[in-house]
């Protein structure tokens, strides 16, 4: 099993990035990994850190360009070749034995860069993008689409809903994800043509478990394992419900400081509070994974660390074990049968 | 070079027993999306090593179109 890891573009690269990649050579006997950037420096800290066994295991790739987050993605991925993200993508494009890549890079143009350069499983009409947020129940869910496509149509949803099915049952053992669709109301007339039609072909579909229309203040409520969305308000979201616990967070830290009797109580529930902390670290559940790819795409956070670069290389090195590809690429044709018998 | 654009695309879109001439609409008779369209013209421009303008990228409508542009440019 051999990855390519991109060493660039993150916060904490690329320490952390090699970090990761050691801890998880440690944990892999069979996985052998490719560090894409500046070859230098990724050599220095490898002779710091790596055993001789792990270094065996790692070949490098020099590639010192990064893509940043200004960068347009269709003109990144045309104009800096030499990046280290795309010098990862052309590996993976043209050596057969490399299975998936990690980023921790520009999101967009890693998008772009996999959807062009990688290329669709057959059948698939657009890759769709896919993190994972902490339930209330201490659970997960995934939420496909955030944001690779804005506009979209029912048989996208539909695929969506397919494609990540398949990525919850073979990343997070579920035997059968309860599927929602993201709606202003859960019954099943609620919304525009989009969300009705979709409604109509999944609640038809025998092997997806369709649960109905989701509004979005149960997206974390442990309910559902999958919320499926197009693009743009699926990102909406995200950021709204990333964005509500940060600032909730905040807000309760500042109103703590306000009172002497505030503080005093804050100390006996400090550990509570820690717990918290660590159930909304977004470093514990992994990247967000590119669906429909012929090769596996797992993107970390920006400020990704050690162990949330780990997380994600264990993501990819459990997709293409299972070779979701191809179960991806089976279910999509079973699909296209049953949606032309609906019509 | 019609016969090499031809085999990128019989590559790229999967395409099997599809007669390709340059009048060949590449949405319409070779079922391309536009997705496609751009991840050809991307192979175009690494296997011919060429830049092709964006404002040209998705103003290819035949195999023709696309074979004249390159022929063009090699001038």
């Amino acid at each position: 099993m051999k990855l390519v890891i991109d060493c660039l573009g993150g916060d904490q690269s690329p320490g952390a990035n090699i970090d990761g990649s050691l801890r998880a050579l440690d944990r892999y006997p069979d996985l052998e990994l490719v560090l894409c950037g500046d070859e230098a420096a990724i050599s220095a800290y490898l002779a710091q850190k790596a055993t001789p066994e792990a270094r065996a295991k790692i070949s490098l790739v020099h590639a010192p360009g990064v893509i940043t987050g200004d960068d347009k993605p269709t003109d990144a991925i045309r104009l800096k070749k030499d990046s280290s993200m795309m010098s990862a993508i052309r590996l993976l494009r043209e050596d057969e034995t490399v299975s998936g890549i990690v980023s921790t890079g520009a999101t967009g143009s890693l998008i772009a860069a996999a959807t062009l350069r990688i290329g669709r499983i057959p059948g698939v009409i657009r890759p769709a993008f896919c993190p994972i947020l902490p339930t209330m129940d201490g659970g997960v869910v995934g939420l496909c689409d955030s944001g690779a496509n804005v506009d979209c149509s029912p048989q996208q949803l539909v695929q969506f809903a397919i494609m990540a099915s398949a990525y919850m049952k073979v990343n997070f053992g579920k035997d059968s994800p309860r599927v929602a669709l993201l709606n202003v109301g859960t019954e099943a007339e609620k919304g525009d043509d989009l969300r009705r039609e979709t409604y109509k072909i999944l609640s038809q579909l025998p092997f997806i478990n369709f649960v109905g229309n989701m509004e979005s203040r149960d997206f974390i409520s442990g309910k559902y394992d999958l919320v499926v969305a197009d693009g743009f308000s699926g990102n909406v979201l995200v950021k709204s419900t990333e964005g509500t616990a940060l600032q909730l967070l905040k807000k309760i830290k500042r109103d703590i400081y306000s009172r002497n009797v505030y503080k005093l109580g804050a100390l006996f529930m400090k550990k509570m509070f820690e717990e918290e902390k660590e159930f909304m670290n977004y470093q514990n559940y992994g990247g967000s994974v590119l669906l429909g790819t012929e090769k596996v795409i797992v993107k970390g956070h920006g400020s990704s660390d050690e162990a949330a670069v780990f997380a994600c290389i264990r993501q990819a090195y459990t997709m293409a074990t299972a070779n979701l590809r191809d179960i991806i690429c089976a279910e999509i044709e079973k699909a296209e049968g049953f949606m032309e018998n609906i019509g | 070079m019609f016969e090499s654009v031809k085999q990128i695309l019989i590559e790229q879109l999967r395409l099997k027993n599809v007669e390709i001439t340059p009048e060949s609409r590449i949405k319409e008779d070779l079922k391309a999306d536009s997705l496609d369209v751009l991840q050809m013209l991307m192979t175009i421009e690494e296997d011919y090593n060429i830049m092709i303008p964006e404002e040209k990228l998705m103003n290819f409508k035949t195999v023709g179109d696309i074979v004249n542009y390159l022929e063009s440019i090699r001038k």
